[in-house]
């Protein structure tokens, strides 16, 4: 009852730190009440914050890279997408920035990080959680 | 110790028609081939002391070498090259409704002179057809290609795969490269095109992860790691991607490494998918939706229903063809390869179903 509660409730601002403390390509963790998140600005300046550590053995996604996800329809050959993912620092699994979700796994709820929004307001980066 | 425990089928179920996966039509030798073969590969054979096929590098005990002893024509000729005897022995005995033929013949593996070896594989289809798939309906037969030369392989498939006896193509699982790599994707176009399956089997070439480790027995037991390479090869290479009808067979490969290779696989796609990201699924999705395997050689753990459970970790009821692999030494019978831990609806499925909606019958 009190983590529905909590899902329900409104969110909160959290103000994760100054615009030039996270450059283009670059994540941190950052902690917004009990919840641990990895806030990133990805290169064209957007920012994003998901679930911060890895949901298959906890390692810290922020300590991971940022990439425009590797996709091809022919073999032999890689493009690099508009998708951004956010790659584990162990076993490289991936998740898409946007949704969250594992790009081998799209229907597993259990392998996808939560997304919260994350916007800069007033030279700083900010996050909704 | 619990007893290893195989059971007969109750008897209504034993009336259920049988589809047999893999059964091995014989030359008497490769003279055979002499009336079928076009010059300049005809006076090859034909000529004393002509080619020969390479032999298995094996010795071992045998009853009747690589056949089962009843299976033996008793006068010299191999096991397996008597139609009335194979139709006596095995159709008539088992109620056999279709028997796949898979050759023991490969020109993909004759290392010189691709064309001759395309000639040879042209002659052994034609062979097949004249001497075996026409002279008895239940008698499907595998298209016998030369992989060295894809496009005339693919030309091969498309001569002779209209002919109804027809319900894939051979390819043997090699040992020093797959058959994944684009360079062979003419032969999976032209299967796709045809409606016809893919087949793997082991042949004399067939070696292990450390080659030909010096006894039988090594061999026999770790050549399962042939198929997985050529398997793992097809989903890496993106063939399931770029072929989206195609149909695979795993003959005499065994099926109890496929639930360890479908999680070590995903496993390892969730951390690799950016190397080849042309693969657009889980891999063990395409090998549950399209790969068959065959029964034979049916492994045996001291209880039954650790065999069920592995049935079960792979996730699909339709994954398993009943193979008898007649004539051979190790030959399996439809109703005592099956363990009772199978309920009676799977067995009725692997002895016929599941063949029958994957070759279309």
């Amino acid at each position: 009852m009190v983590s529905r509660v909590l899902r329900d409730a409104p969110p909160r601002r959290y103000v994760v730190c100054a615009r030039k403390d996270l450059a283009p390509g670059e994540a941190r963790t950052f902690r917004a009440g009990s919840r641990s998140l990895a806030v990133v600005c990805l290169e064209e300046g957007s920012y994003r914050a998901v679930t911060g550590t890895c949901p298959h053995e906890a390692a810290s996604l922020a300590k991971g890279k940022v990439e425009k996800m590797w996709t091809s329809e022919t073999a032999g050959e890689h493009r690099s997408s508009e998708r951004c993912v956010i790659v584990c620092p162990w076993h490289n699994f991936e998740f898409d920035l946007d949704t969250g979700l594992s790009p081998c796994e799209p229907g597993r709820k259990d392998m996808s990080l939560r997304t919260y929004r994350a916007v800069l307001e007033d030279g700083e980066v900010v996050v909704y959680a | 110790m619990a007893e290893t425990k195989v059971h007969e089928l109750s008897p209504d179920v034993r009336k259920t028609p049988v589809i047999d996966a893999d059964v091995h039509e014989m030359l008497v030798s490769v003279r055979d081939l002499v009336p079928y073969l076009a010059e300049p590969w005809k006076s090859r054979v034909a000529v004393a002391d002509g080619w020969k096929n390479r032999n298995f590098p094996y010795s071992y005990p045998q009853v009747a070498g690589v056949a089962m002893a009843d299976a033996a024509t008793g006068d010299g000729r191999p096991a397996g090259s008597d139609l009335k005897l194979v139709q006596s022995q095995l159709l008539n005995s088992y109620n056999i409704e279709y028997a796949i033929l898979v050759s023991s013949f490969h020109p993909t593996n004759v290392q010189v002179q691709p064309e001759f070896a395309t000639g040879l594989a042209r002659a052994y289809n034609n062979w097949l057809i004249e001497n075996w798939l026409e002279k008895d309906g239940r008698l499907k037969g595998s298209i016998t290609i030369a992989a060295q030369q894809p496009e005339a392989a693919a030309r091969e498939i498309e001569r002779v795969g209209a002919h109804p006896g027809f319900v894939q193509i051979i390819l043997p699982v090699v040992p020093d490269h797959v058959f994944g790599n684009p360079f062979y994707h003419p032969i999976f176009e032209a299967a796709e095109r045809n409606d016809l399956a893919i087949a793997f089997h082991q042949s004399n070439a067939t070696e292990t992860a450390v080659g030909l480790p010096p006894y039988y027995i090594e061999w026999h037991t770790a050549i399962s790691q042939a198929w997985q390479c050529q398997l793992i090869g097809l989903i890496a290479h993106g063939v399931f991607d770029k072929f989206e009808r195609l149909r695979v067979a795993m003959l005499e490969s065994s099926w109890t490494w496929v639930p360890h290779l479908m999680w070590r696989f995903d496993h390892n796609y969730r951390s690799l998918r950016r190397e080849v990201p042309w693969v657009k699924r889980m891999p063990s999705e395409y090998i549950r939706e399209r790969v068959k395997f065959s029964t034979q050689p049916m492994e045996y753990p001291e209880d039954p229903e650790h065999l069920w459970r592995m049935f079960e970790m792979i996730g699909s009821e339709e994954f398993l063809m009943y193979s008898s692999d007649y004539p051979h030494w190790d030959f399996d019978s439809p109703y005592r390869a099956l363990p009772r831990s199978f309920p009676r609806e799977i067995r009725r499925k692997i002895l016929a179903e599941n063949a029958r909606s994957f070759y279309g019958f």
